[in-house]
């Protein structure tokens, strides 16, 4: 899928169009999700599709009508937003899902369409500090806790909200679904601040009471034979407020997460700040012979279950000293992992990011006691060499190939809907392919990743990848895992330019066009099946009816019909398994243009 | 135990990084302190006097002009207590204490700061820090250190159906003086959530204004849609990001932009608008009723119902520019012209062929604005803000003013270069045919010398440009220089108006002695460019010939004063632009030494009068009542000033 999102961005920027104007229109009404429904004023209709840019809005008057004129013919999608509203399409079963498409003619007038905008949920809460006054200016985020299939994905949604100056914190216009709530306490930048108890406050006051007793004025006379006592706050420990997740603790693993129905408002999310003893965690950075890697830089994140993997925050930074020892202060009580990247001893570095590199990754658990004497030995990561392949077909191989791009990607970065944070250490920044086709990634970092090309000829009318293997060892379908001191590989991109379809035509039972529903094409191979997997592909029909998929890999695949089904379903092979008894079976041949209709609810 | 250091240069914070003879080369990294000294005391809400637990309480040193180090920090215990021990002997140990819903504050300031979250890096001049001096083996004990809470006005916004808007933009407008004048200047923006509630959090002591803002933006169908989303008025959060909603149809050449305001009726054939209301229920800022806050202060129940009026389309074409294609133009009602972004009825761009369409505007009396530059202060921290409009550039600058207490400014740049200014009424039928010269921005060019060095000074710093009354409308502006010997310079961008040109931030090493244009001297009185021509004659002449004038505050209060030093000439109490040159202000340490250095030559009064009063100068009227009871002094270059002064009782009516 993400494939095809990364081709239709590159026509997107393609220069702009004369701007269509035609004589159909759209008329209707916006209702919310309520029994009886009831109009939705001053809600905001686009119509947008078929190259109709820039999109047509509208806004809907005190009857919850709208109308959009000058539309030229097409095939056009209705969406409708109002704050505290989800923003829904025309067709959507439930909120946000995709809606179906309307198809007008031209000069036609489509009326009578109603459009329902559900209300998003809301989650409310104060934040209090450990004494129980209001916390202000906490951001607080909600983290979609919906959990599919393993690796799990997940995404970012909100990042800007802040309790105000009582504490207080609303989220509104929230699908419906599990959301965590995590408040995350200032980071308290520069020295570590202290904390000590009321006893040991006392004692030391009362010690530089005695000391001043001896002189009156507060000051020893100079002829003082022996100096005065140090007065030391000796327990004082070093401490840092930890992130709290609803309801109430510092470790992810124990959050609960707040499910919430459509419209559904949960008003007492109330969560109080934790201080936390800090540790630093300090050891030794090595090269091969054992000497220290000088400069090293070392991270050090918290390690956080799959199913949340893509919100890890960057706990903190350190580079070595010359003699290859780090130290990091100040690391709240949480699993770790330490990563070590430096780069090669010789090797000159041009970028930060990208190069050959040496690393090294551990696994630490820290709470509250000082880690002393860790070692990360560093090994070469491994490098990932290959060329591209243009099959022999209809299209001439691109001339310029140095304007195409290969690159590494995390699943985290592909699921992410905000800003993937976490890492430092940008895994594999994309790499341009040379003149002859052939590229080089080095010292990719310890992770799982995705290959993806992007190139100015790739697209419905140009190139797709075909395969990508290393060996007998097909990479495009699968994570491909990078250890520091693994083997490198070498691999072959192979490129066709002749383009798959399964497209057709769905009808009800009585003939009617099928428009409610998905078609959804997944690959009869269930090692195929996954997060990000091109194989698997769901579609919502035109109110014609119509379907298309195009550039799917050629293989066995299974077609089936559903009503309705989240996004994130798709890459669950659970709910996969579930469609395989009432789905059909078709083979795509390469570069075949296969029409399949499909008739539903025959008995 | 080895802690590590902040630095702050004096350059963040948009002023001047000077040295005579030499350049600092990097951070100093400075060691904890080993001696045997000791501070303690009590960190207390002052509004009740309660201790305050959890308190982080920072220990610094000021070293030089500006620059602040960050030393060991402590949090307060449950009977809000805190110890540093183990201390060196310094006279330039400063506390400050920060606490989560509370303003932060300095050991012996006379309010709390501008608000911030527990941030420990500090960006200021040293002026009104106070400092603690420690000799060997001393105990200093019981320092006492107020943390206030600050106020809020909360209320709900709801339409003529009594439904609650969403989403839409408030603003509170507080009078502050700036350059001699009763100001008002904009908070941070709030938006209503799904209930049409506001809440306007952080709120200094003052008087209130409340505003829903509503701009109506007309964007054109050819700009690209994320900027039309971007029209006048999505706020934006630090480090966040809004969607925002799309422009709407109108005529299929204009559309109309909704973001962060009330969403008016379909556009039909008889337009509506929300126009921006002041609470109670009034259009016009000068009708408003005020808000009085004081430290933790709530108030709420500052509610407003908008009522859709009629609106007219404006129409007209720009004179006097080639080309002024995406010029933005402001309407702004009159009165509201110094309020900044958020605060325009209208707002569109100029087309290609020089016409321009403001859609939706209600009935009224408005300026027409066109600014190259678009400046505007505010009370808050900038968590929350309007962006620039479309053809500002985003990387608009915002820094505190070294000498507004508790304001910042931010300042936008067009892309297209032009100033132009008119008035229009608007009533029941559609205004076509309106004319707007425009002329270009102004440069403003010269040369910085320096004059009677007695130690080669050389220095990198800004030379700048300010409106002299104050109004930001005007810009502010400012270049980079490498002074060494004669070095040119320019400042491009002005408009017509009234401008101090010189050194944007007054640093105390060194001075302005004197800058001519046409062979007058126009340091204190200022540039006229309101011809509309460049300057290319201004001299900026400077000197590190300073004037330092030093002292003990003496009697009663003399560990709480504060030092202020201004001129004679009442002339000079206005009209200074947002950093003046001849006023300044500083606190006394615990045993009353003050010293104020880099005034130039000149007729002074000095007066010490309590810490509370330390910003009090920027009221005219203060310096009114002071100058009866102050202590005259005349200052030529290079003096050194030695006098004592009583703690005066200024009283202001």
């Amino acid at each position: 899928m993400k494939a095809v999102w990364i081709v239709l961005l590159t026509l997107a920027l393609a220069p702009p169009m004369a701007r269509p104007q035609g004589t159909a229109s759209v008329t209707g009404t916006v209702v919310d999700d309520e029994e009886p429904a009831v109009p939705v004023r001053r809600a905001i209709v686009t119509v947008a599709g078929s190259g109709l840019v820039p999109s047509r809005s509208a806004i809907t008057d005190d009857d919850g009508r709208f109308v959009i004129e000058r539309l030229p013919a097409g095939r056009f999608t209705i969406t409708v937003s109002r704050a505290a509203f989800i923003t829904s399409a025309y067709g959507a079963k439930r909120p946000g899902r995709p809606g179906t498409p309307v198809v007008v003619a031209a000069g036609q007038r489509v009326t009578a369409l109603v459009v329902k905008l559900w209300r998003g949920a809301v989650i409310a809460g104060v934040v209090r500090t450990e004494d129980g006054q209001p916390a202000e200016g906490l951001p607080v985020r909600v983290i979609a806790a919906h959990q599919t299939a393993e690796p799990s994905i997940v995404t970012l949604d909100n990042n800007g909200v802040k309790t105000n100056d009582a504490g207080e914190f609303r989220i509104f216009g929230l699908l419906p679904g599990a959301y965590l709530i995590c408040v995350t306490p200032p980071t308290l930048r520069g020295t570590s601040p202290t904390a000590t108890t009321e006893a040991e406050m006392d004692a030391a006051l009362a010690a530089l009471r005695t000391r001043a007793a001896a002189s009156p004025m507060g000051r020893p006379a100079p002829s003082t034979a022996t100096p005065p006592p140090a007065v030391r706050l000796a327990t004082s420990r070093p401490f840092a407020y930890a992130p709290i997740y609803f309801p109430g603790t510092a470790n992810l693993n124990q959050a609960t997460p707040i499910a919430l129905v459509p419209g559904q408002q949960v008003e007492n999310i109330n969560l109080q700040l934790q201080r936390v003893a800090t540790a630093s965690v300090s050891g030794l950075v090595t090269l091969a012979d054992g000497r220290g890697a000088s400069g090293a830089s070392i991270q050090i994140m918290q390690t956080q279950p799959a199913s949340y993997a893509p919100d890890a925050p960057l706990q903190a930074t350190a580079i070595a000293l010359p003699d290859g020892t780090f130290r990091i202060p100040a690391v709240s009580p949480g699993d770790y992992t330490l990563t070590a990247r430096a780069t090669p001893p010789g090797v000159v570095v041009s970028s930060p990011f990208g190069g050959p590199a040496l690393w090294s990754e551990m696994q630490l658990s820290v709470s509250g006691v000082d880690l002393t004497g860790l070692t990360l030995p560093l090994e070469s990561g491994p490098a990932l060499t290959g060329r591209v392949a243009f099959a022999e077909g209809t299209l001439k191989p691109p001339a310029d190939l140095t304007q195409w791009r290969v690159s590494l990607v995390t699943l985290a970065s592909l699921a992410s809907r905000g800003p993937v944070m976490g890492s430092r250490f940008n895994p594999a920044p994309p790499v341009a392919l040379k003149a002859d086709g052939t590229f080089e990634i080095s010292g990719i970092p310890p992770g799982a990743f995705l290959f993806r090309l992007t190139g100015p000829a790739l697209g419905p009318a140009g190139w797709w990848v075909r395969s990508m293997t290393a060996g007998d060892r097909d990479l495009l379908d699968r994570l491909i895992e990078i250890r520091p001191g693994g083997p490198s590989m070498n691999v072959v991109v192979s490129m066709s330019d002749r383009h798959t379809e399964l497209s057709g035509t769905l009808r009800t039972s009585t003939g009617q066009p099928g428009a409610d529903v998905f078609v959804i094409a997944f690959s009869s191979d269930r090692t195929m099946w996954g997060p990000d997997a091109r194989r698997v592909r769901a579609v919502r029909p035109g109110a014609d009816g119509h379907f298309s998929m195009p550039d799917l890999p050629p293989g066995g695949y299974l077609l089936g019909v559903v009503t309705d089904i989240d996004p994130d379903d798709w890459q669950n092979p659970a709910v996969l398994e579930q469609l395989v008894p009432t789905s059909l079976k078709v083979t795509l041949g390469e570069g075949e243009k296969r029409v399949q209709d499909l008739q539903l609810g025959r008995s | 135990m080895r802690t590590s250091s902040l630095v702050i240069a004096a350059l963040l914070a948009g002023s001047l990084l000077a040295d005579a003879g030499q350049r600092s080369t990097g951070p100093p990294v400075l060691e904890a302190p080993k001696g045997t000294g000791a501070i303690s005391g009590v960190v207390t809400d002052a509004t009740d006097g309660r201790p305050l637990e959890g308190v982080i309480v920072s220990l610094g040193v000021t070293t030089g002009g500006s620059i602040t180090l960050t030393l060991p920090r402590m949090v307060t215990d449950a009977k809000g207590r805190f110890l540093f021990s183990g201390l060196a002997p310094s006279t330039k140990y400063y506390i400050r204490a920060a606490r989560l819903g509370y303003a932060p504050a300095r050991f012996g300031s006379s309010g709390p700061g501008i608000p911030s979250s527990l941030s420990d890096v500090e960006i200021r001049t040293t002026d009104d820090v106070v400092t603690i001096a420690v000799a060997a083996d001393q105990w200093i004990g019981d320092l006492q250190i107020s943390l206030w809470r600050l106020g809020s006005i909360t209320g709900r916004v709801v339409d003529e159906r009594g439904e609650p808007v969403v989403g839409v933009a408030v603003r509170g407008f507080c009078a502050a003086w700036v350059a001699g004048h009763s100001q008002f200047v904009g908070t941070d923006v709030a938006t209503t959530d799904d209930r049409g509630e506001y809440r306007l959090a952080n709120l200094m002591p003052g008087k209130y204004a409340v505003s829903v803002l509503s701009v109506q933006s007309t964007v054109l169908d050819s700009t690209p849609e994320a900027e039309q989303k971007r029209a006048v008025g999505e706020v934006l959060r630090a480090g966040g990001s809004s969607a925002g909603l799309p422009a709407v149809d109108v005529d299929g050449t204009h559309r109309l932009a909704i973001s962060n305001f009330a969403t008016p009726p379909p556009p039909g054939s008889t337009p509506r608008a929300y126009p921006a209301q002041f609470y109670p229920g009034t259009s016009a800022l000068s009708d408003a009723q005020f808000v009085e806050i004081t430290y933790g202060t709530s108030r709420r129940g500052v509610d407003f119902q908008l009522q859709p009026v009629p609106a007219v389309r404006v129409s007209g074409r720009v004179v006097g520019a080639d080309d002024a294609s995406s010029q933005l133009l402001r309407l702004l009602p009159v009165g509201s012209e110094r309020l900044g972004f958020g605060s325009e009825a209208a707002t569109t761009v100029v087309e290609r062929d020089g016409s321009f369409t403001f859609l939706n505007v209600p009935f009224g009396e408005y300026t027409l604005l066109a600014q190259a530059v678009v400046g505007e202060l505010t009370s808050g921290n900038g968590e929350v803000r309007l962006p620039a409009a479309p053809g500002f550039s985003s990387g608009a600058g915002q820094a505190p003013l070294g000498n507004l207490p508790g304001l910042a400014y931010s300042s936008h740049t067009g892309t297209a270069r032009m100033w132009g200014r008119a008035r229009l009424a608007v009533g029941a039928s559609d205004v076509t045919d309106v004319v707007v010269p425009l002329h270009p921005a102004i440069t403003v060019r010269g040369r910085v010398v320096i004059a009677d060095s007695a130690s080669g000074l050389r220095l990198s710093g800004l030379i700048g440009a300010q409106p002299a009354d104050g109004d930001l409308s005007l810009g502010r502006f400012a270049a980079f220089v490498d002074v060494n010997g004669d070095t040119p310079f320019s400042l491009e961008g002005l408009g017509g108006g009234v401008y101090l040109v010189g050194l944007p931030s007054i640093f105390g090493s060194i001075s302005v002695a004197s800058v001519t244009s046409a062979g007058r001297e126009i340091r204190d009185t200022g540039l006229d460019t309101s011809a509309g021509r460049d300057v290319n004659d201004v001299v900026v002449t400077l000197t590190d010939n300073v004037t330092t004038i030093q002292g003990h505050v003496r009697g009663e209060g003399a560990a709480g004063a504060a030092v202020i030093v201004f001129p004679v000439d009442r002339a000079r109490w206005v009209d200074y632009g947002f950093d003046p040159l001849l006023i300044k202000s500083k606190a006394a340490a615990n045993d009353g030494l003050f010293l104020v250095r880099g005034l130039p030559e000149g007729e002074y009064f000095a007066v010490a009068v309590d810490r509370s009063q330390h910003d009090a100068w920027t009221n005219p009227k203060f310096l009114e009542a002071a100058s009866s009871v102050a202590t005259r002094i005349s200052l030529k270059w290079g003096d050194k000033k030695d006098i004592d002064l009583p703690v005066s009782k200024v009283v202001v009516r």
